[in-house]
């Protein structure tokens, strides 16, 4: 069901989830209770004890959730019973203000209020102005859209098996359907089975790449040796870029004969997704390798753009192209007696485990060499890891940076340089420069390759497990420590980071709780 | 006793209170419960008319003993009023009182809501959140901090004076800390009080000395309180003593330096006198000033301003009491408990020009009539105006800056009082016709519409009217030389212009200047009217939000004496609640590190301001010391990695609490039943 | 800053001295006005208390022009209204239109009907408040050219220009006029009537109201040692003046007292000739002209 026929058919209220601070907030609150000031009932109301307490993974839950708007609320400025920690809010939720901007999300969604214990009158002029003002945008509904997306994948799921089930109907094999595609959810295999090589027999390994650049095939090369010592122990039984073997060799395989299918690059083609869940069934083990495989990688910030502006621009709108008849492919053309087909275009980009359940994580863009040796080594032990883990370690970059003592323990930022605007010394803390590094905020296990050349870490291994959404938690430690405390300051500080998006969810945009820009409102570019 | 880990299963009891017709008036409860009922790992569910009565509280205790129930959600009033309660319930049941999460379905959606159906599918909405977020609670241990016993009083006005003793009368130790050189407040400048007309020095000197020879109190006068740092039981406190320039342990009193002072007569304005006199450099408040110590005023002393002074002063002290060197001094307080008695400031009448203070000679404030009338006054209590005439007809004009949108919007609830009484004492003084200009007469005390009706047959004329103006200007020849109030005399409908002598302006009372800078200083918070804001305006007038901090008088709104020295009584029993029981129990809120995630990347370092979190440098993580953490959770948010989490509010609980609420799109909160 | 000049009806009529000695001290203080394009009367005081949606309709209809003609450095129009009726009407209108939604949902109605939209972004200024606060006292102090020395101002701002809508002075005791008059070099009169009501056209329909009222303005006046009173109001000038004779008669007393625009007295400060501020449409006016040759300024004793 679109917007329209929900606010057709029932009618629809705006959902407002809000985070009251317990000392004025919630206690205005409260008074407008005592003081029995009617209001609109859409806000429901989560308690903490300081604004500062808010974290910005609350508020994109919220939205992903489906809450049309999300209020918070904190003491004025001056007044905040743990001293700063509204201030702190403060500098968080402008940066966030701006990110959800960019991310497409009406302003009048997300509103930050200060109301003090005495304002209880405010608290209800607040609540139903914002009821109000969403109202007139209409439901945000993030998990219905999730669902809708979502379904471009699930009808093709549908139509390969029906396919499939026709083909190998007559000759008795039954083909297990896969499982469905669960909205926007993180498909990890939780079931407690614990999957054995064949004994004797060489374990099976499959590799394939989806949306990638071919640095993941490029990073198992780099194993150079160790791919001997590999060699030996494993039996590869599909690798396109390397060796010759066709999709109908995999089809011929039994199912779950592969050991395990390290698969690469972000779902974004119907191809892929075909081949997805083709090495999903042949497969006991399926693990997702490199970032664009695990967060999305580069190719998801592609989700800043619908479909249609992609392939406008790249058929028509772009600089260097001449297509005066604006000629566009089709997926299906009919030559003579041959009917030819190209892989459809999704419409998002998506993570492997948004398409397929998936075993195991390997990080990196590209992962590195001595983290496939050894995740390797522990999925063919005797004492794998449990089903869902990410193969690195569980602690952030800075833990294993060579720069961490010259990072001071106090830093305050008044403007953030990018790495072309600054003479980076190489010995000292990239924060500590004023250069965005995502090291707190990213896992490690890379061995700080881009610290030691002298470039900040962006992120590319994602966030450690603790950590639902890497690009709102970096911001937050990140704009927590800004010197500006007034609106002003901050917006200029944070305006010196002049692609939040691009910056905090370079490789992680399609699995972030968002997962793509709503469109809902048109921003240029 | 199901003190559950992941090894136990889930038993959820939720209850939903009726509270009479507050909550059941509006929310359909039964169907709540019934909803809650079929959620995932509810055991029971109740409903039940007054959940926070002792019944109420045995019905949860005996579900727990019976059906092994390890979590408890109650939907019901507001958590700030009764989580404590139901904590307590809860333990006294068996279980572990953080095993426990409340609903508010009263003050946040009965109370608010009058569509008893968008009002059932809120709560229906809440209580699913509380359900989800119920079920990562954890067992946690009560913190107990223990109390300083000794006390801290700030102001020493009647509240302030009336505070400190009966601490000091209980065996406490306290500090009185007074701005003015003298204590004594503003009670001290009346000159008598109503409705007793009892002399307001005669009733006040007594408890000023008691104060002053009390051995309990140490009395710090001429000094003010710079830092406040700490926590309830535990705070330290920086005052500052500012310099006298007199020793005070050897002045006893006798002005003879004063009289000696090389001015002949006063220059400088008179601050206890309203300005109607001046004063020496040199000078003593008023005559019963406690400490009875004299004061120098450096702005005005030529040895300060040229240095080349005679200093007849020093010569004169036969104690050397004079001591021109001295320095300010600054003296470190531990406390654990503080009264703030800060008193008030008047409505300043120059903000309304149409009165003609300060433009007409003859229009004064209540206070400066208050001296003026005063025996020890200016005058010496004859009614002299400033132009030296005695006046035969006087205005008196209610409700000066008070009960008005343009200026403060409250009653100054004293003014009609002290206007009455003004009236008997100018009538008593001078014989003048006196006149009330009044909008209500408001006399609500005890014998207070007594004394009104004896001022009625004293043939002191009453008017009911907002005064409009006071102008010089002579319609008449009988109006020459005097000011006119022209006012609209509503009782019989007429505009009428009165001719008087001398005009009083009855100005409110507001908020202390400094009031913002004192509650930020202490961490309270002051109501939207700038009054230091109390917990709760019925049941908790002398507490503040924060605990071991206490307000009295005047400076928590407008008030009279008896009403200043009742909270004065009240807010020292709430101290002394604290100080004898030698302990509190705080919120296990803290937050703690999980410290195999820490990476140490020292992001949270700068974050706290407390200074609770450190770096361990030989681990290379972070440490919370969990004494110093207020628990707001500020660093909780910061950390890049998730690794610091906060008893009470730790993410997964938070997440719960959203998913819960947003779980059931229901797509509507009106008219579509679940 | 180019001021959209709304004369009103009173300007081009009995108020033209008002007129021709603002915009003669405009053009020497080089203070660019444009007339506002195809204004209406203003409806004063007496159309709202009979139709009060018609008459925030007409007087929205001028603010309406203005809103469409805003300044090259994109900056909210401003109408510069000197008659004190005007400019509390089009400020009365300007708060009603922005604060209720019923009168703003008729005259929008209206106005639309005529093809117009208001927007609500034009602003109403007198000028007491433009020469003061905008050009500046400092800057009209270094003008001067014949201080006004021996002139005993008693300042008359009637009620309209400072009550309700006092945007740039006090409702009650206001000094922009007085302020203004000693920069002049003259000597401004402390006197408890500023903003007194004179009576509106109550000289014109109940005498004896109206009468009274002035009688006990200009009393005060002299009783206080003036010698000039100074008005920003064509009506309050006319009330002033008009009748001292009438009511020296009804009453028995001996006024005498010139009362002028302020205008007309910045504009003889300034060094603007005296025909060019109208002094002579004057019944009393403070200066006699001089032997040919010479202009001479002196008070009217």
């Amino acid at each position: 069901m679109n917007d329209k026929e929900i606010l057709e058919e029932k009618k629809w209220e705006p959902r407002i989830v809000a985070f009251f601070c317990t000392w004025c907030t919630y206690t205005a609150a409260d008074l407008a209770g005592v003081s029995r000031l009617r209001h609109a009932p859409n806000a429901r109301i989560i308690r903490v004890m300081c604004s500062g307490r808010i974290d910005p993974q609350f508020v994109l839950d919220a939205f992903a959730r489906g809450a049309d708007g999300v209020l918070i609320g904190g003491c004025h400025p001056g007044d905040c019973h743990y001293m700063e920690g509204n201030t702190k809010a403060l500098r968080r939720v402008r940066a966030l203000q701006r990110l959800l901007r960019d991310m497409g999300v009406h302003e009048d969604r997300f509103r930050l209020e200060w109301i003090s214990a005495s304002e209880g009158e405010k608290v209800k002029t607040v609540i139903n102005d914002m009821v109000e003002r969403i109202r007139v945008l209409g439901p945000l509904s993030l998990p219905a859209h999730c669902a809708q997306w979502d379904a471009e994948v699930g009808s093709l799921e549908r139509a390969i098996a029906a396919e499939q089930k026709q083909a190998d109907g007559d000759a008795g094999v039954q083909i297990p359907s896969s499982p469905p595609a669960a909205v926007g959810a993180d498909q990890t295999q939780e079931s407690s089975s614990l999957p054995q090589h064949h004994s004797g027999a060489k374990p099976k390994i499959a590799l394939y790449w989806c949306a990638s650049c071919g640095g993941c095939e490029e990073s198992v090369v780099d194993l150079a040796e160790g791919i001997i010592g590999l060699l030996a122990t494993i039996d590869i039984v599909f690798w396109p870029v390397a060796m010759d073997f066709k999709k109908s060799d995999v089809e011929k395989l039994g199912d779950g004969e592969i050991f395990a299918s390290l698969i690469n690059g972000a779902v974004r083609t119907s191809e892929q997704e075909e081949m997805a869940h083709l090495l999903r069934r042949k497969s006991r083990i399926v693990l997702a390798y490199g970032s664009c495989a695990h967060l999305g990688g580069i190719p998801g910030l592609a989700n800043q753009f619908n479909r249609d502006d992609i392939l406008r621009y790249v058929y028509e709108g772009s600089p260097s192209t001449v297509n005066e008849e604006k000629t566009r492919p089709l997926v299906t053309t009919q030559r003579d007696t041959h009917t030819l087909t190209i892989p459809a275009f999704h419409s998002q980009v998506r993570t492997l485990n948004q398409v397929i359940p998936v075993d195991y994580y390997l990080p990196g863009c590209p992962p590195v060499p001595r983290l496939l040796a050894a995740g390797l080594a522990q999925l063919l032990s005797d004492n794998p890891p449990p089903r869902g883990s990410v193969l690195a370690p569980d602690t952030a970059l800075c833990d294993t940076c060579p720069r961490k003592d010259t990072k001071p323990a106090d830093l305050q930022f008044t403007s953030f340089s990018r790495p072309h605007q600054i003479n980076i010394d190489p010995a000292m803390c990239f924060l500590a420069q004023g250069v965005v590094c995502m090291g707190p905020g990213t896992r490690g296990g890379c061995e700080a390759q881009c610290i030691n050349g002298n470039m900040p870490c962006s992120g590319c291994f994602g966030p450690p497990s603790n950590v639902k959404d890497q690009g709102a938690k970096i911001l937050a430690a990140i704009f927590s420590s800004l010197k500006a405390k007034d609106e002003k300051g901050i917006d200029e500080a944070a305006g010196t980071v002049p692609d939040p998006i691009g910056t905090f969810y370079r490789y992680g945009l399609p699995g972030s709780l968002l997962r793509r820009k709503t469109m809902e409102t048109h921003t240029k570019g | 006793m199901p003190d559950t880990d992941s090894s136990h299963p889930l038993r959820i009891g939720f209850y939903i209170c009726h509270c009479g017709h507050n909550i059941a008036g509006t929310i359909d409860v039964a169907s709540v419960a019934h909803y809650a009922a079929a959620l995932p790992h509810v055991s029971v569910a109740r409903e039940y008319k007054y959940m926070c009565s002792d019944p109420g509280q045995e019905l949860i205790q005996k579900d727990i003993r019976d059906l092994e129930l390890n979590r408890i959600v109650v939907a019901s009033c507001s958590p700030l009023l009764h989580e404590h309660t139901f904590r307590q319930a809860v333990e006294k049941g068996g279980l572990n009182p953080f095993f426990f999460q409340m609903v508010n379905i009263r003050e946040d959606v009965s109370w608010v809501n009058d569509n008893p159906a968008a009002a059932t599918v809120k709560a229906k909405d809440l209580a699913r959140a509380a359900i989800f977020r119920v079920s990562h609670h954890r067992a946690l241990d009560k913190k107990h901090v223990s109390i300083h016993p000794d006390a801290l009083v700030v102001g020493a006005g009647i509240a302030g004076i009336h505070a400190a003793l009966t601490l000091a009368n209980a065996g406490k130790k306290v500090t009185l800390v007074e701005r003015e050189p003298t204590i004594g407040g503003h009670m001290a400048m009346f000159d008598k009080t109503f409705p007793t007309l009892d002399c307001a020095a005669c009733i006040l000197t007594p408890k000023m000395s008691a104060v002053r020879n009390h051995p309990n109190i140490r009395l710090l006068s001429y000094s003010e309180v710079k830092v406040v740092g700490g926590y309830v039981g535990n705070y330290k406190v920086t005052i500052r003593r500012k310099p006298r320039y007199i020793k005070e342990e050897l002045c006893v009193g006798c002005m003879e330096c004063i009289e000696a002072c090389v001015y002949k007569e006063g220059k400088t304005p008179d601050e206890f006198n309203q300005g109607l006199s001046k004063r020496k450099p040199i000078y003593i408040p008023f005559p019963q000033a406690t400490p009875q110590v004299v004061v120098i005023d450096p702005a005005t002393c030529i040895e300060f301003k040229s240095g080349h002074c005679k200093k007849t002063c020093v010569s004169v002290c036969d104690r050397g009491a004079v001591d021109f060197s001295q320095k300010e001094e600054t003296i470190d307080i531990d406390v654990g408990t503080i009264i703030l008695a800060t008193g008030y400031a008047t409505f300043d009448p120059k903000r309304l020009p149409y009165y003609g203070y300060g433009k007409y000679p003859n229009v004064y404030s209540s206070l400066e009539v208050e001296r003026l009338v005063n025996a020890s006054g200016p005058t010496a209590g004859e009614l002299i105006l400033r132009d030296g005439r005695h006046p035969k007809t006087v205005g008196i004009i209610h409700c000066v800056g008070s009960r008005d949108r343009n200026t403060n919007r409250w009653c100054s609830r004293t003014c009609c009082m002290y206007s009455l009484k003004l009236a008997h004492l100018l009538k008593e003084h001078t014989e003048a016709e006196v006149y009330n200009f009044y909008i209500d007469i408001r006399a609500a005390g005890k014998s207070y519409e007594e004394f009104y009706d004896k001022l009625l047959e004293e043939n002191i004329h009453f008017v009911r009217g907002r005064v409009a103006e006071v102008t010089d200007w002579a319609a008449r020849p009988s109006e020459e030389g005097k000011l006119v109030i022209r006012v609209e005399d509503t009782l019989i409908g007429v505009v009428r212009r009165v001719p008087v002598d001398m005009v009083v302006l009855a100005v409110g009372m507001e908020p202390s200047a400094d009031a913002q800078d004192v509650r930020r200083m202490f961490n309270i918070s002051c109501s939207t009217e700038g009054f230091f804001l109390e917990r709760h305006p019925k049941l908790a007038p002398v507490d503040t939000f924060t605990d071991g901090i206490f307000i009295a008088g005047a400076c928590q709104g407008p008030k009279d004496i008896p009403d200043s020295v009742a909270q004065a009584g009240a807010a020292a029993a709430q101290a002394l609640t604290l100080i004898d029981t030698g302990e509190v129990e705080l919120e296990p809120n803290t937050a703690y590190i999980a410290e195999e995630f820490c990476s140490g990347c020292k992001s949270c370092l700068g974050i706290c301001p407390y200074t609770a979190i450190t770096r361990d440098e030989i681990k290379g993580k972070a440490f919370i010391n969990e004494a110093l953490c207020k628990g707001c959770g500020t660093c909780v948010a910061a950390c890049p990695s998730g690794a610091i989490r906060q008893h009470l509010f730790e993410d997964d609980q938070i997440f719960s609490e959203i998913d819960g609420i947003l779980a059931d799109d229901n797509l509507t909160t009106a008219g579509v039943e679940r | 800053m180019t001021y959209l000049y709304f004369p009103g009806c009173s300007l081009r009529s009995t108020g033209r001295a008002y007129e021709e000695s603002l915009l003669a001290v405009c053009r020497k203080l080089e203070i660019p006005l444009h007339e506002l394009d195809d204004w209406n009367c203003c409806g004063a005081t007496a159309y709202v208390s009979i139709d009060e949606t018609r008459a925030f309709t007409l007087a929205a209809r001028n603010l309406a022009i203005a809103d469409h003609l805003p300044q090259p450095d994109g900056s909210d129009p401003q109408i510069l209204a000197p008659c004190n009726a005007c400019y509390m009407v089009l400020a009365k209108t300007h708060h009603f239109m922005e604060s209720n939604a019923e009168v703003r949902a008729h005259v929008s109605t209206a106005l639309h009907a005529g093809g117009m939209t208001y927007t609500g972004q034009t602003r109403v200024r007198h000028p007491l408040d433009v020469f003061v606060n905008d050009f500046g006292i400092d800057r009209i102090a270094k003008k001067v050219v014949h201080p006004l020395k021996g002139f005993r101002v008693a300042c008359y701002y009637g009620c309209q220009v400072v009550r309700p809508f006092s945007e740039f002075d006090h409702p009650v005791y206001p000094m922009t006029m007085d302020r203004l008059v000693t920069a002049l070099g003259a000597e401004s009169v402390d006197w408890p009537m500023k903003t007194r009501c004179c009576g509106g056209s109550l000289t014109g329909t109940i005498q004896e109201a109206g009468f009274r009222l002035n009688r006990a303005l200009l009393k005060e006046a002299t009783k206080r040692k003036a010698n000039i009173i100074l008005t920003c109001c064509p009506l309050c000038q006319h009330n002033l003046e008009c009748y001292q004779q009438r009511i020296n008669r009804r009453y028995g007393e001996t006024i005498n007292l010139p009362v002028a625009y302020f205008t007309q007295f910045m504009g003889l400060a300034l060094g603007i000739p005296a025909k060019e501020l109208a002094i002579q449409r004057l019944f009393k006016p403070p200066l006699s002209p001089a032997p040919a040759g010479k202009q001479e300024i002196h008070a009217h004793a």
